[in-house]
């Protein structure tokens, strides 16, 4: 591990150099919001940002990816199409970075799912340390995805002017081996590094009213809680929700048959459990026929499923979810309803 | 990323198959032979393949054949949507695509010895076939075998010949029953838990397999318990929507099961406490 000292008047040319590698996405203003899209001028970066619309990781796992060429006629033509190219996410919140962990995690465990893994061998990760809260309704403090482990190439943390730099893998010392503009850091860059996440800390507020680790038995025990009729009056099942979270990977598969009507793609496209027809079956019975059946499907799958499978769950706490929400439904309020206190 | 593993072939990718055969069951359903180009599909009964038309999509299928005629598989297919009835209009010779065997398939050993008690509702028929061939093969490893099928009306029993056969079979006890009598039926009428009565199973001995519509199960299992058979001996097969049999999608997920993985086939005392299961 090397840390390094990146000053701020110096980051387009780290992005020049990034773009030598591959293709940089990263934060950019669009009208009052902010998007991970590619950066192709420098200037366009804006690293001093909120929670995006959507998470970088939709980058990896995109809305609509194709399956493979078909042609009508002949199936043994059929042509898989594995994509993917030299990527650099590029100031990825901490949060972010565990969201692309778990589908990581969910993508890789056995049967591997070679398009995920195709585009994300190509994929390097810069990892940006949050200040403070980026929206009213994080709960990266609770969650723990305000410091990261691993999962990055480099991690930048905000010093004011300059960003320290924590390099991780092999990939992210190849990163800045070669750029003169970066210095090795100095005992005063550490000691304002200690400084920024004592602040960074102390901003931060727990958002939670009892301890984390008890939201999957505390959920189990709410399960026949009038709280999810509840939310189900209130749920539009608009799937916002779902399409908005770093963690949420489910899909359906469609075939689309090009004008020739001989060619075409099948394609894999965003799916979500907050569809009416989702859990439906053969002759129309369907599992989950009400919102409140289904707000409750999402939350076991994010704390208690995915716990049960992997040992952590599957909410990072971006927020996403409430803040983009039309019903106003909270993930924080039933999260605090089911842990009460 | 070194930790992740390298990609691999995309699981995605059908297979190039074959209809060799076609035959009508009833107005809805058709039963196809098919061959998979380049290998033999190598089934556990009750697993499932993902039949593949490309322009149209994908569906879920059960192999309706025993595992052991291994050259050749049997898909029984009722006509209800957009693939299915593409398929339909499919004549031998015509080439289709198939990813799988999917699923965990039926535990064969668990039923050995035993006196094995078939409950198949409507299209169950299909996926159960499979194992119903199997211990007809093997007879000699099981004590007794009892069959109870329920169509809904005459017209809709599938496998009506070999439903014959079966009938004059001694290998096999068969009892059928339909919900609604018509062109001349003068067998049993009613739902398939009044044929319960015309049976003697000895508890201690029986293991039950169920598939059907979810709405049987639950008065099917209540039949089972009240005659004593051990929840640990009542296998069902539960259908969920399936996309990609791979455990990614999510659609046939119930609470943390992915049926497409771990299922279709599930012990009655492993699911009883699994919310939206049954
Ligand atoms: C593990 C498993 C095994 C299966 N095995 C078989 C099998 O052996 N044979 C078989 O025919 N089917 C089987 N099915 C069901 C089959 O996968 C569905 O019927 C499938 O959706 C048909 O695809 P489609 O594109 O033709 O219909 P779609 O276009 O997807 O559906 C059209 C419409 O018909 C409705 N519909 C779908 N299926 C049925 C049904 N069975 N009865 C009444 N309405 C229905 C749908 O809700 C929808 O409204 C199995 C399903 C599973 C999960
Ligand atoms: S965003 Fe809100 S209204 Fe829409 S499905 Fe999710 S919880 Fe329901
Ligand atoms: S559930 Fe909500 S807060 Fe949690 S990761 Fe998904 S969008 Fe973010
Ligand atoms: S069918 Fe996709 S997860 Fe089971």
């Amino acid at each position: 591990m090397k840390t390094l000292v990146l000053s701020k008047l110096d980051v387009p040319a780290f992005v020049r150099e990034l773009q030598k590698r591959g293709k940089v996405v990263g934060p950019r203003r669009k009208e009052s919001q902010f998007v991970f899209d590619e950066i192709r001028d420098p200037e366009d970066l804006a690293l001093e940002y909120p929670t995006t619309i959507l998470p970088p990781v939709r980058h990896l796992f995109p809305h609509q990816e194709r399956l493979l060429h078909f042609q009508r006629k002949d199936v043994a033509a059929s042509d898989e199409i594995v994509e993917g190219e030299p990527l650099i996410l590029l100031g990825v919140h901490t949060c972010d970075v565990q969201g692309i962990n778990i589908l990581d995690e969910v993508f890789s465990d056995s049967p591997y799912d070679a398009n995920y893994l195709a585009r994300r061998a190509q994929t390097k990760v810069i990892a940006l340390e949050c200040q403070g809260p980026c929206s009213q309704y994080n709960l990266c403090l609770d969650k723990g995805t305000h410091r990261l482990e691993g999962g990055y190439d480099l991690l930048l943390i905000d010093l004011g002017d300059r960003y320290f730099i924590f390099t991780r893998t092999a990939a992210g010392e190849s990163m800045v081996a070669e750029t003169a503009f970066l210095r090795p850091a100095t005992p005063v860059d550490r000691e304002a590094l200690g400084k920024a996440r004592e602040m960074q800390s102390a901003s931060l507020k727990p958002r939670l009213s009892g301890p984390v680790n008890r939201l999957p038995s505390a959920l189990k025990e709410a399960y026949d809680d009038l709280l999810w009729e509840a939310i189900g009056r209130r749920c539009l099942s608009c799937e916002t929700c779902t399409m908005v979270c770093p963690t949420c990977y489910c899909f359906d598969v469609d075939d689309e048959v090009a004008f020739d009507l001989n060619h075409g793609v099948r394609c894999r496209l965003w799916d979500s459990c907050q569809s009416h027809r989702f859990a439906e079956v053969a002759g129309g019975e369907n599992f989950r026929e009400k919102a409140s059946h289904r707000q409750r499907h999402r939350l076991f799958k994010k704390e208690v499923f995915q716990f049960e499978k992997y040992g952590r769950s599957a909410c990072v706490g971006c927020g996403r979810c409430s803040a983009q929400c039309v019903a106003s439904i909270r993930l924080t309020d039933m999260y605090n309803q089911v842990l009460g206190g | 990323m070194e930790a992740l593993p390298a990609a691999r072939k995309s699981l995605f990718v059908p297979e190039p198959a074959r209809i060799l055969r076609k035959e009508k069951l009833t107005a809805k359903e058709t039963l196809f032979e098919v061959a998979i180009d380049k290998r033999s599909l190598g089934h556990k009964p009750c697993q499932f393949v993902e039949v593949s038309i490309a322009g149209i999509g994908e569906a879920p299928i059960s192999v309706s054949s025993s595992p052991t005629s291994s050259a050749t598989f049997d898909l029984c297919v009722r006509q209800v949507g957009s693939l299915t009835r593409a398929m339909h209009a499919l004549e031998p010779g015509a080439q289709i695509g198939i990813r799988g065997p999917f699923g965990n398939g039926f535990p064969v050993e668990k039923i050995a010895d035993k006196e094995v008690l078939f409950v198949c509702g409507g299209l169950g028929l299909a996926p159960l076939r499979s194992l119903i061939l199997y211990c007809l093969e093997n007879r000699g490893s099981y004590r007794r075998l009892v069959t109870l099928y329920g169509a809904k009306r005459p017209a809709e029993r599938l496998y009506e010949k070999e439903l014959l056969a079966w009938r004059k079979d001694a290998r096999m006890e068969l009892h059928e029953t339909v919900d609604i009598a018509e062109n001349g039926w003068t067998g049993h009428v009613g739902v398939i838990t009044t044929l319960f009565d015309r049976i003697e199973v000895d508890p201690l001995e029986t293991v039950a397999v169920v598939v059907g519509p979810p709405v049987m199960y639950k008065f099917v299992v209540l039949e089972l318990l009240k005659r004593g058979i051990m929840e640990s001996r009542i296998f069902m097969s539960l259908e969920r929507r399936m996309r990609c049999g791979l455990g990614k999608c999510g659609h046939c997920q119930m609470n943390g099961i992915y049926v497409c993985q771990e299922g279709p086939v599930f012990c009655y005392s492993e699911v009883k406490k699994v919310r939206e299961a049954l």
